[in-house]
């Protein structure tokens, strides 16, 4: 009896996501005709794929337990100093693209240091840096829209068939990740520290050349995403990234993956990605009001949180009646 | 001369304050199996310790294949063939059981896993063990007995000589008790010597052909089993001396405090049944992992209960009471001091008073009031003898016989009538642990009733009037206060029918 319980929540705690995404699709697309076309689909993939890629590497500190919150700022910054670069030393846009990655991976690794060294608990480190990287990024390229060089825009336009190559790039990217996950050492021993970091310290993994290197990957993908992002828009934005700090989080939770760290894969991505995108854009279809935008964030954040955590619970519970 | 695989020489080891071990010796052949045996704290651990490279010795050689090799660290072990299967599992509940075997050994070319490789040496360490489950099942998923099954492949991956096993029954049910048996009569046929820790004795002569016996540091004895009797181990393991010592004489006609009554929960606790009566020291003897724990914390409530009833003695009436209420009439003082007993990084003060802050709240004001809460620290600062240089000092900067004073403090605010001692002089010095004695001496005169706990058979005969024995979480005898120390650690080890 228990037993059966226990079974269906498990179902509806693991692909409960699954079957909202469905029935939101489904929802819309009687609400809205144009929803539920490969126009439409291609578009919002176009609109979300620097999203995709700023928060990808985010997964593997999430993976290790952690939490980065900072990954809206590096990507600011990173991109500031990028920008800063091309529109006013006029350094070619290749090299500044160049730059603005080194730059994302070293602000990372300022996370990395002050979390494995200065050992301050990532939640605090990376809210702190989340306000002092964006500070950085204002007084680099001032708080205003700064437009970028045209060849940089052009990227936005690149396509293969019908489909852009931001869409695929992204897509690619979470796809390595996985792999990277799944079957190299440092993957495995990344969410052996999610896992339990004493009990990987026993293992004799090195967990903080490991917490290091996740931080490092999350700052290098903001920073990549920051390249696709500006060329979006086709200018430097100060509002680039900004709240990327929560649905950054609530798209890796809807994924799947725990934020109490070492379970999950990173190709939950897609699907958090997608729920919290094709609610705004149904809405948009259906033309709402935009300022509802925040507030069904807001509840699509409660939701996974909650699922998560009772995830946890659930599983506790489990543990329990097993070790009896 | 031949030389053994395994040869410890002379090895000792002292922490601050103790003497851990003191020159022990001893061979160990390919093939055998010996059983390391002796109470809590007779250096069990800490010679395996030092053996499978997690401590470091003084002095005193280890020789393997008559070798003397350094064992600065686990890798240090495991690169000699010293594999070591902890008490506490080294798993990552979340991951698959093919992760968890090869977390420090996938097979790889430059970072990348080779998977079918990986898979394949997965299973056949799997069906070595006769372990048949899916790899690809997350460790959560599977039993406890399996986990361990698990924790012994992943050792088995390095090709041992030698594997110390530490406890490893003590999760596990009869049927995986016998399948790891079976594993070790596999290593052995396989020329791996086997070191196997227990308190248990019916595992040392089931299993076992050699017997160390390790007491208070010193290798007491060594040999073929063959040559011992269970009566014989256990006299070496408590020291030859017997003594039945007691001052106290018990009470004739008291009330009954405290009556539990077919108290069981989750399996851990089974049909426990006891009566704890006025200025009575009841002492409850187990070995660790009896249930000792569990049945106090039950009693309070803090863990459920599936069956069973708790009377407490109110206005002179035995009353059922529910766990959840039991403890405003019991005082418990937790087996973990830093985790369950301290606020430890808060003062004194607020640690003795946090139970009662009731007493400070005046009728219409709603306010602590200060001056008496600090009036009341002080006087029980001073009535327990605690060292202390202001009562605003962290409770953490305290010795620990005096943070255990505090507790006990706490509780003599609330006055309850029932104590439930759980390890109280667990890491205190000797002079304080004769001051705590005391302290709950004097609690039995003033009419309360202590059921106290603890792994120090000494301790515990020095102050009790009754004993009760639990074993694998039922209660397996009761003896007067004249009964011996054998007879005790024989109950609790299962052995001594009386």
């Amino acid at each position: 009896m228990n037993k059966k319980i226990i079974t269906i929540s498990h179902f509806l705690l693991n692909y409960g996501f699954y079957i909202a995404l469905f029935l939101l699709v489904i929802g819309f697309s009687f609400g809205a005709p144009n929803f539920l076309t490969a126009i439409n689909f291609l578009n919002m993939m176009h609109t979300l794929a620097p999203t995709l890629i700023m928060i990808s590497g985010l997964v593997f500190v999430v993976l290790t337990g952690a939490i980065d919150f900072s990954v809206g700022s590096i990507a600011f910054l990173s991109a500031s100093i990028g920008t800063y670069l091309m529109v006013y030393l006029d350094v070619n846009p290749l090299i500044a693209v160049f730059v603005i990655l080194v730059a994302g991976s070293l602000i990372g690794g300022i996370n990395g240091l002050i979390v494995e060294v200065v050992k301050v608990n990532p939640l605090i480190t990376t809210f702190g840096t989340m306000l002092a990287f964006r500070g950085m990024g204002y007084l680099i390229a001032g708080a205003k829209y700064i437009p970028i060089p045209e060849s940089l825009v052009s990227i936005h336009d690149w396509r293969i068939g019908p489909v852009y190559l931001d869409i695929i790039f992204s897509v690619g990217i979470v796809v390595f990740l996985f792999f990277i996950q799944n079957r190299t050492i440092f993957g495995k021993q990344l969410m052996a520290l999610g896992n339990g970091r004493s009990i990987a310290e026993k293992l004799s993994i090195k967990v903080k050349a490991i917490s290091f290197s996740a931080f490092v990957i999350s700052g290098f993908f903001a920073a990549l995403g920051s390249i696709f992002y500006m060329a979006q828009g086709s200018f430097l934005s100060p509002r680039m990234g900004q709240g990327l700090e929560f649905t950054g989080i609530a798209i890796v939770v809807i994924g799947g993956i725990s934020l109490f760290g070492g379970e999950g894969s990173i190709l939950g991505l897609l699907l958090g990605v997608f729920t919290v995108y094709v609610v705004e854009n149904g809405l948009q279809h259906m033309g709402l009001s935009p300022y509802i935008y925040p507030l069904l964030r807001g509840a699509i954040i409660f939701i996974a949180m909650y699922a998560d955590s009772l995830k946890t619970r659930l599983r506790a519970k489990k543990l329990i009646r097993k070790e009896t | 001369m031949k030389k053994s695989l395994l040869h410890l020489k002379s090895i000792s080891k002292s922490f601050p304050g103790v003497q851990a071990l003191k020159d022990v010796s001893f061979e160990l052949d390919r093939g055998e199996i010996l059983a390391l045996i002796g109470a809590n704290g007779a250096g069990k651990s800490t010679l395996m310790n030092i053996l499978g490279g997690v401590i470091q010795k003084d002095s005193g050689e280890i020789l393997i294949n008559g070798e003397n090799v350094q064992m600065r660290n686990p890798g240090d072990a495991r690169r000699n063939g010293i594999a070591f299967v902890h008490q506490e599992l080294t798993i990552l509940p979340k991951l698959s059981i093919l992760d968890n075997l090869l977390i420090s050994s996938f097979p790889e070319k430059s970072g990348f896993i080779k998977q079918k490789e990986a898979i394949q040496t997965a299973q056949s360490v799997l069906e070595r063990v006769g372990c048949n489950l899916d790899i690809n099942m997350k460790i959560m998923d599977v039993g406890p007995g399996d986990q361990q099954l698990i924790e012994i492949a992943r050792v088995l991956l390095f090709d041992p000589q030698v594997v110390i096993f530490d406890e490893p029954t003590s999760s596990l049910s009869k049927r995986e008790k016998d399948r790891l048996f079976v594993l070790i009569q596999q290593l052995k046929s396989n020329d791996v010597a086997v070191i196997y820790i227990t308190h248990l004795l019916e595992e040392v002569f089931s299993i076992a052909e050699k017997v160390a016996i390790l007491r208070n540091g010193e290798l007491v004895s060594e040999g073929l089993l063959k040559l011992y009797t269970r009566g014989k181990i256990i006299k070496h393991m408590t020291g030859a001396e017997s003594q039945t010592l007691h001052k106290k004489k018990q009470k004739q006609d008291q009330p009954c405090l405290l009556e539990v009554s077919g108290l069981s929960s989750h399996g851990l606790l089974k049909d426990i049944s006891l009566k704890l009566y006025q200025g009575e020291i009841l002492g409850l003897w187990g070995l660790l992992g009896s249930g000792r724990t569990e049945l106090v914390r039950a009693i309070v409530g803090l863990d459920p209960m599936d069956a069973g009833t708790i009377k407490i003695r109110i206005k002179e009436d035995l009353r059922v009471v529910k766990s959840q209420n039991a403890n405003r009439w019991i005082g418990l003082i937790s087996e973990d001091r830093r985790n369950e007993g301290l606020f430890v990084s808060m003062p004194v003060k607020v640690n003795m008073t946090i139970a009662n802050l009731k007493a400070f709240i005046g009728k219409i004001w709603p306010f602590l009031n200060f001056k008496a809460e600090d009036k009341s620290s002080r006087e029980y600062v001073q009535k327990l003898h605690i060292v202390l240089s202001s009562l605003e000092q962290k409770i953490e900067t305290l010795s620990g016989g005096n943070q255990q004073k505090v507790i006990i403090s706490r509780w003599l605010q609330r006055n309850p009538i029932i104590y439930l001692m759980d390890e109280p002089i667990k890491g205190i010095d000797v002079g304080a642990k004769v001051e705590i004695k005391n302290l709950i001496l004097d609690l039995v005169e003033n009419g309360a009733a202590v059921l106290l706990i603890s792994s120090e058979i000494d301790e515990l005969m020095s102050i009790c009037d009754r004993y009760l024995v639990m074993c694998r979480g039922q209660i397996t005898g009761e003896y007067p206060s004249n009964a011996s120390k054998e007879k005790l650690i024989g109950a609790a080890t299962n052995l001594l029918k009386t």
